[in-house]
């Protein structure tokens, strides 16, 4: 594959997907986000509960505190936007390997979320709030994973694309007799 | 031979044909799990380049995940960055028009004022790129005993150093251009969601979560393609 060439044009239709899907997430985002509080729900840490508000928060709620720790819910989201948009935009895919890896991207992306709430919680239920936001667990999860993990996934899913596997030595030329 | 020590031996035969036959229709739990293993450990073989990439890399995202949180969150390094981002998303702003002024870390108008915190920096798609490349496959060998020994022992800045002084010139070249193209972007990013605060205030959250975080790592992902094109030699088998 011409990587050099098309380079520019990947970027370019990536891009334009982010936009188009950024336009239409805004209004299915406070959806997922009840989902995503559902789900964490239902395996949360003991004393926590989670509530979504809207499109942008999800708060954690402590039993026996007034205390409660948000999370921007839209923070963690971008990075299900960018993995489809990559995967949308890769080149070379037949229509159905595109479904099925953006498919896959999503189920794995929520769970990245709900795994990335419940260790917030997880974290909250049990430190002091001046610790929380340095706390590698968190950092790991909702700080760098949101960048992260997209690339991650994408990578995972469409490297092959970029980088495609090498003819086996079984292919070589026979010597000459 | 009697008819009695007959039946015995075909007795003794009989139980250890049987015996022999439960040994083969029930093979043990590591036996049946030895063909899957085999076939994991082949399949790791075969891609062993991409396993070392993903495994150096995983080893860097922990190193600089430890640099991040114990080190850079609400520290100096950091903080200096926010200030010196803040200054010159103000000084571009007032290039263009807008009187535009930075109290430390905000930036503000008459109209709207946000704040630089760390992951308005771009510092996080700067470590995934920075790990990107590092972890890609070169010519020179680096010394990954003594950068995981270090790892292992919490020494995350030994680690570091010990790559540093190993690296291959196309990757400092890589390093260096990547990280001021990503800050650049960062600056335009910084820029144009002020502007968007200031005129199309209802469009800031998309623009601001959705669509700009978004492409600073789609931005991180091109100039390593781009790097592992023209500047790298080998892409992964």
């Amino acid at each position: 594959m011409r990587l050099q060439n098309s380079l520019l044009f990947f970027i370019g239709k990536a891009v334009l997907f982010l936009i188009a899907i950024a336009i239409v997430w805004h209004f299915i985002s406070p959806a997922y986000n009840d989902l995503l509080a559902a789900t964490a729900n239902l395996f949360h840490p003991a004393h926590t509960k989670i509530v979504s508000y809207g499109q942008d928060t999800l708060r954690v709620y402590l039993s026996g505190s007034y205390r409660a720790y948000e999370i921007y819910g839209l923070d963690l989201q971008y990075g299900l936007l960018i993995v489809l948009a990559l995967i949308a935009a890769t080149p070379g895919l037949r229509l159905m390997k595109r479904f099925k890896f953006i498919l896959i991207a999503f189920i794995i992306m929520f769970l990245i979320h709900v795994a990335s709430i419940l260790v917030f919680a997880k974290v909250a239920s049990s430190e002091k709030p001046t610790t929380i936001s340095s706390n590698p667990f968190v950092v790991f999860f909702c700080i760098i994973g949101p960048d992260l993990f997209p690339a991650l996934v994408w990578m995972a899913l469409a490297f092959r694309q970029f980088f495609p596997k090498p003819e086996s030595n079984d292919a070589e030329p026979q010597k000459q007799t | 031979m009697g008819k009695k020590q007959k039946k015995e031996t075909q007795r003794r035969w009989a139980r250890r044909v049987s015996h022999d036959k439960k040994k083969q229709t029930k093979p043990g739990y590591i036996a049946r799990l030895r063909p899957r293993i085999q076939s994991v450990v082949a399949y790791i073989k075969r891609n062993w380049t991409v396993a070392k990439v993903c495994f150096f890399f995983a080893a860097l995202i922990l190193i600089f995940l430890l640099i991040y949180s114990k080190w850079l969150t609400g520290k100096a390094p950091l903080a200096d960055l926010e200030r010196i981002t803040a200054h010159i998303t103000a000084s571009v702003l007032n290039f263009f028009g807008g009187p535009v002024k930075v109290d430390g870390t905000l930036v503000h108008s008459n109209k709207f004022s946000f704040e630089i915190i760390e992951a308005c920096t771009g510092v996080i798609p700067m470590m995934i790129y920075v790990a990107a490349v590092l972890a890609y496959p070169s010519t020179i060998k680096i010394n990954k005993i003594g950068i995981f020994h270090n790892i292992i022992f919490l020494r995350p800045l030994n680690a570091l150093l010990a790559m540093v002084f190993l690296l291959d010139w196309r990757k400092w070249l890589g390093i260096v251009l990547g990280l001021l193209v990503i800050y650049a972007v960062n600056i335009v990013r910084m820029v144009t969601l002020f502007l968007i605060g200031t005129h199309f205030h209802s469009f800031f959250n998309v623009a601001h979560y959705l669509i700009w975080q978004a492409l600073m790592i789609l931005v991180a992902i091109a100039l390593w393609l781009l790097w592992t094109m023209r500047l790298a030699h080998a892409a992964p088998k």
